[in-house]
C-alpha cells in the first residue's frame, strides 16, 4: 500500500466544555476523494479547520507527505501543499479574477517581497494564473470584479486559487453549498477533474454527490469517527444509520438538512 | 491613452511646481515657504497612505515617527552645531549638519521604531490597533516632554539650517526642491509598491486576511512591512519639517500631528495616489485663507471635515477622478 | 520614605483610578453597544468641567456646578449624537475617527471662541476643604477621598444599572446582538442616545470632579482621553468590569511610578539624573503596561477575542 499523503493521527480539540474532535485518526490516499460526512455540528468544519491550521488542535499529529505540519502557520501549510475552499466561500472582492488567482500563484512561488515591478507586467505570473482560469473556464471573466461574480462562479474561482497552489492534498470544506442542482452537477464533475490532480478530503452535505464522487468516506458524530470504509461498507453500517436518527434513507435525511 | 486619474495627478504635481516658480518671479517668499510645508506633510502623508489606504491599517499614531525624523535632525544637528559627540563609548558617534547623513539616521531609527511599534500593535486588528498605535505615539510624546536633554518642552532649535552639497539650503526655492524631490521619490515608491507583487499581497491582506494566508501568503509579515516602509516614508518627512522650521518640539508627536496626517489622506482621498498631496494642499489653504477670516478657523475645519466624512467619501480625488476599480 | 507619604500616593492612585474609570465606563459603553470608536469623549469631559465651573461661579454653589456639568455633557452628548454620530455606527473606524476628530476641533475652538483661552478655576467646596485623618493615622485631603468614594458609587450604581435593570437588559442585549434588540422592539434609535448620553455624563461629571483639583481649560480633556483608552484596551473594549480594573491598574501604576521610580533610581545615580531618568521612565510606564497585557491577551483582560 502506498503512503497516505495526509494523515491525521489522534487529534484532539475541544472548546471549553465542548468537545469538537476526538482522538481523530484519518488518512487520505494518493488519487483518493476521501469524504467526511456526519450530522450538523459533528465538528467536520473544525477538522478541517484543524487540518488547513485555522484552528491549533490540543492534541495530536497532521502529517502531509510524512512531513510534521501540525505546529506550522496556515501559511506555511499553504506553501507545504495544502489548499483549502472554505464553506462559506471567501475570495478578494475587490480585485478581478485574475488578480485572486494571481496572488494564489504568487503564494505558491513565495515571492510576494518584491517590491518595484508591476505584478501584471510578469509574465509569468499572469501567464500561470490565466492558464488556471483557462482549466476552470473562467478566462471569459478575468476581468470582472470577484465581488460582481455569481456564487457558482466565485466557488468556480475559490477551487481556482486552490488548483493554483499545485497542492499535494486539497481541503474542500462544501464546496456544493449553495450552487443549485445544475451547479451541483458541473461541480461533481469539476471535482473528480480535480482529483487528477491532488486527492481531495472532502466535507459536504450532498449526499448524492458525496455518493457519486466520494471513493472512502468516514462519518464523523459528536467529534469521534464512528465508521471509515467504501460507500458500500458505509450504507450498510449499523452505527451510521443509527447516527442519522434511524433513518433508513440515509441520502434524503441528510440532504433535508442542507 | 492618458486615463482622468493620471491627468489629475500630473497636474496637481505641476501645480505644486509652478506655485512656487511663480512665487519666486513675483518674490512672495511666503508662498515657497507653504508649497514646502505642502511637500512635507504631504509626503508625511503618502507614508501613512500606504498603509492606511492600501493596507487598511489605520494607524492614529503616524506623528511618532513624524516627531522622532524630526527629533533625529534636531538631536544630529545641535550636537554637530555644539561640537559634542552623541556618546563616546563604546562608539564614537559625532552630530550632523549633512542632510543625506540626517535622512540615513532618521530612516534607521524611524524603520526600526516602525518594526516594534508595528510587531506589537499588528497582533490585534480594529479599534484596537487604532488605540494601540495612538497609545504608543503619545508615549514618545510624554517621553519628549520629561526628557530635558533635548528641551523638553520648550523644544529644539536648529539655528542654521542642514547642509546639502551644491545648494544653499537657507535659499528657499533650494529648499523647496529638496522637499519635492523626496515628495516626488515617495510618489514614486507608493506607486511601485502598490502595483507590485507586494502590493497585491497587500491589498488582498487588508480585504481578506484569512483568504490570504490560506494561498500561503503570511498576512502579518506583509503588513509588517509595509507599516515599517510607511514609517520611514513619514519618519524622513519629519526630519525635513524640522529643517523648514529650524525648529523641532514635542508638538510633532502630539496626537494631534497624527491626527492631522490622517486629515490630509482622508481629505484627499483614501487609497489614491496624490490623495496625500491634494489634501495637505487643501488643508494649507483652508488654513491661510480661514485663518485669516477668523481667529477659530479650526472650527469651520472640523465642520468641513463632517461634512466630507458624512457626504463626500472619496474625499478631493474622488471628485476629481472617480476611482474605476483601482488595481 | 514615610508610611503616611506611601499611603496618600496610593490614595492617590486610588482617586486617579477611579476619575479615569468615570471616563472609560462611557467610552467603552459606547463602543460595546454602538460600535463606535469616539474621539470626542474628551471634549465631553471638558463640556462637564466648563458647566461646572460656570454654574458654580454665578451661583457660588459647588453643588449646582456639579449637576450643571452632568447635564450640559448629557445634552451636549445627546447632541451630537443626533447631529453626526448616529450617521457613523454603520461605518468602518476610520470615518468613526476622522468625524469624531473634527468634533475634537469643533468643541475645543468652540469652547476657545466662546470663553477665551484663559483658564477657569472651580473652588472646592467649604464642607469638603482641608484634610481628613483616616485609621492609622494617614492624613489625606477631604476632597479627594470624595472622589473616590463618588467614583465608587457610581462604579456600583452603573454595576447594578446594567446587571439589575431594564435598560441594562437593553444594553447588554445591544451589545450581543444588534439585530435581536430591534426584533424585541425596542426603539434603538431613543436606546443608543440614551447610552451615550449616560456615557457623557459620567464624562462630564469626572471633568467637574477634576475641575477643581486642576484648572478647567482647553484641552484638558485630551491627556485623560488617551488614557481612557490605554485604559479600555487594557480591560478589554466593551467590558465595564474591564474598565474598572483597567482603570484602577492604570491609576495606580501612573501614581507609583511618578512617585516611585524617581527614588528608586536615586540609590545608583546622582539626584538631578535620577529624577529625570525616573520621571520620563515613569510617563511611559502605563504604556509599557498595556504593551504586555497586549502580548498575552491581545483582546485585553476581560475582551472577547477578535
Amino acid at each position: 500500500m502506498p503512503d497516505p499523503v495526509l494523515a491525521v493521527r489522534h487529534l484532539c480539540k475541544r472548546f471549553d466544555a465542548v468537545i469538537a474532535c476526538e482522538d481523530v485518526t484519518l488518512e487520505l490516499m494518493p488519487g483518493e476523494i476521501h469524504a467526511l460526512i456526519g450530522p450538523n455540528g459533528a465538528g467536520k468544519s473544525t477538522l478541517i479547520r484543524q487540518i488547513a491550521g485555522n484552528v491549533r488542535q490540543d492534541q495530536g499529529q497532521i502529517l502531509l507527505a510524512g512531513r510534521d505540519i501540525s505546529r506550522l502557520s496556515v501559511d506555511a501549510r499553504a506553501r507545504a501543499g495544502l489548499a483549502q475552499s472554505f464553506q462559506i466561500s471567501t475570495v478578494i472582492p475587490n480585485f478581478s479574477v485574475l488578480q485572486n488567482v494571481m496572488l494564489a500563484v504568487q503564494g505558491k512561488s513565495g515571492h510576494s517581497f518584491r517590491f518595484f515591478r508591476k505584478a501584471i507586467k510578469q509574465r509569468e505570473l499572469v501567464e500561470r494564473a490565466r492558464s488556471y482560469l483557462a482549466q476552470l473556464g473562467l478566462t471569459e471573466r478575468e476581468k470582472t470584479n470577484a465581488a460582481a461574480l455569481s456564487h457558482g462562479e466565485r466557488r468556480k474561482l475559490e477551487l481556482c486559487m486552490a488548483l493554483a497552489l499545485e497542492p499535494q492534498a486539497f481541503l474542500l470544506d462544501e464546496p456544493m453549498a449553495g450552487v443549485g442542482s445544475a451547479g451541483s452537477t458541473a461541480m461533481t464533475t469539476l471535482l473528480s477533474a480535480l482529483k487528477t490532480q491532488a486527492p481531495i478530503l472532502l466535507v459536504e452535505h450532498d449526499m448524492d454527490a458525496v455518493f457519486t464522487l466520494a471513493d472512502r468516506l468516514s462519518v464523523l458524530v459528536y467529534g469521534r469517527i464512528i465508521a471509515s470504509g467504501s460507500v458500500n461498507e458505509i450504507r450498510r453500517n449499523a452505527a451510521v444509520r443509527e447516527a442519522y436518527m434511524g433513518s433508513d434513507d440515509l441520502p434524503a435525511s441528510v440532504q433535508r438538512r442542507s | 491613452m492618458m486615463s482622468r486619474e493620471h491627468l489629475v495627478n500630473a497636474i496637481v504635481i505641476a501645480l505644486l511646481v509652478l506655485v512656487p516658480l511663480l512665487a519666486l518671479v513675483l518674490d512672495e517668499p511666503y508662498l515657497i515657504t507653504l508649497a514646502t510645508r505642502v511637500s512635507i506633510l504631504a509626503m508625511a502623508g503618502v507614508g501613512l497612505n500606504l498603509a492606511l489606504g492600501y493596507g487598511g491599517l489605520v494607524s492614529l499614531g503616524h506623528a511618532a515617527f513624524f516627531g522622532v525624523g524630526g527629533y533625529v535632525t534636531g538631536i544630529l544637528a545641535s550636537h554637530a552645531l555644539n561640537y559634542e559627540p552623541i556618546m563616546q563609548t563604546p562608539w564614537m558617534i559625532q552630530g550632523s549638519t549633512e542632510m543625506p547623513v540626517i535622512w540615513i539616521c532618521a530612516a534607521l531609527v524611524c524603520g526600526v521604531l516602525a518594526l516594534l511599534i508595528g510587531a506589537l500593535s499588528l497582533r490585534t486588528t480594529g479599534v484596537y490597533f487604532i488605540m494601540i498605535t495612538l497609545a504608543f505615539a503619545q508615549m514618545l510624546y510624554y517621553f519628549s516632554i520629561s526628557w530635558p536633554t533635548y528641551g523638553g518642552e520648550d523644544g529644539l532649535s536648529v539655528y542654521l539650517r542642514n547642509t546639502f552639497p551644491g545648494l544653499n539650503t537657507m535659499n528657499g526655492i533650494h529648499f523647496f526642491a529638496i522637499s519635492f524631490a523626496w515628495l516626488l521619490a515617495a510618489l514614486w515608491l507608493s506607486s511601485a509598491l502598490v502595483q507590485s507583487r507586494f502590493g497585491l499581497a497587500l491589498q488582498a491582506a487588508r480585504q481578506n486576511p484569512v483568504r490570504v494566508a490560506a494561498v500561503g501568503i503570511a498576512p502579518y509579515k506583509v503588513q509588517l512591512t509595509a507599516f515599517v516602509i510607511s514609517g520611514v516614508i513619514t519618519g524622513v518627512a519629519g526630519a525635513l519639517y524640522t529643517d523648514l522650521n529650524r525648529f523641532v518640539s514635542p508638538s510633532v508627536l502630539s496626537w494631534h500631528t497624527s491626527g492631522e496626517i490622517m486629515v490630509f489622506v482622508i481629505l484627499g482621498g483614501v487609497a489614491r495616489l496624490v490623495g496625500p498631496l491634494v489634501g495637505a494642499a487643501v488643508f494649507i489653504i483652508l488654513e491661510q485663507s480661514l485663518g485669516g477670516i477668523s481667529e477659530n478657523w479650526q472650527f469651520w475645519l472640523g465642520a468641513l471635515l463632517i461634512v466630507v466624512v458624512l457626504h463626500a467619501r472619496g474625499g478631493v480625488m474622488g471628485f476629481l477622478a472617480p476611482e474605476n476599480g483601482h488595481a | 520614605m514615610s508610611a503616611g507619604l506611601v499611603a496618600e500616593q496610593l490614595l492617590n492612585g486610588l482617586q486617579f483610578g477611579v476619575m479615569l474609570f468615570l471616563m472609560s465606563a462611557g467610552l467603552t459603553l459606547v463602543f460595546g453597544v454602538m460600535g463606535l470608536i469616539n474621539l470626542a469623549h474628551g471634549s465631553l469631559y471638558m463640556v462637564g468641567a466648563y458647566a461646572a465651573a460656570l454654574v458654580a461661579g454665578w451661583t457660588g454653589s459647588f453643588w449646582a456646578g456639579l449637576a450643571a456639568s452632568l447635564m450640559a455633557a448629557a445634552i451636549a452628548g445627546a447632541l451630537v449624537e443626533m447631529v453626526v454620530l448616529r450617521r457613523l455606527y454603520r461605518r468602518d473606524h476610520l470615518d468613526q475617527v476622522l468625524a469624531t476628530f473634527a468634533l475634537i476641533l469643533m468643541f475645543s475652538e468652540g469652547t476657545r471662541w466662546l470663553f477665551g483661552a484663559f483658564p477657569l478655576y472651580l473652588n472646592v467646596p467649604a464642607s469638603l476643604s482641608g484634610t481628613v485623618l483616616l485609621p492609622m493615622g494617614i492624613v489625606y485631603s477631604k476632597y479627594r477621598l470624595a472622589i473616590i468614594v463618588c467614583g465608587m458609587a457610581v462604579a456600583l450604581g452603573l454595576f447594578i444599572l446594567i446587571g439589575r435593570t431594564r435598560l441594562g437588559v437593553r444594553i447588554r442585549a445591544g451589545q450581543s446582538d444588534r439585530q435581536m434588540i430591534a426584533a424585541l422592539g425596542v426603539d434603538i434609535a431613543t436606546l443608543y442616545t440614551v447610552v451615550f448620553a449616560l456615557g457623557a455624563a459620567l464624562a462630564g461629571l469626572a471633568g467637574a470632579l477634576v475641575g477643581a483639583i486642576q484648572s478647567v481649560e482647553v484641552g484638558m480633556g485630551e491627556p485623560v482621553l488617551i488614557l481612557a483608552f490605554v485604559v479600555i484596551v487594557i480591560g478589554g473594549i466593551g467590558s465595564i468590569k474591564g474598565a474598572l480594573v483597567g482603570a484602577i491598574l492604570v491609576g495606580m501604576t501612573d501614581t507609583m511610578g511618578r512617585f516611585l521610580l524617581p527614588v528608586m533610581f536615586k540609590n545608583f545615580m546622582d539626584g538631578a539624573t535620577a529624577s529625570s531618568v525616573g520621571s520620563a521612565l515613569a510617563s511611559m510606564l502605563i504604556y509599557i503596561v498595556m504593551a504586555t497585557v497586549l502580548i498575552f491577551r491581545p483582546s485585553g483582560l476581560y475582551g472577547k477575542p477578535a
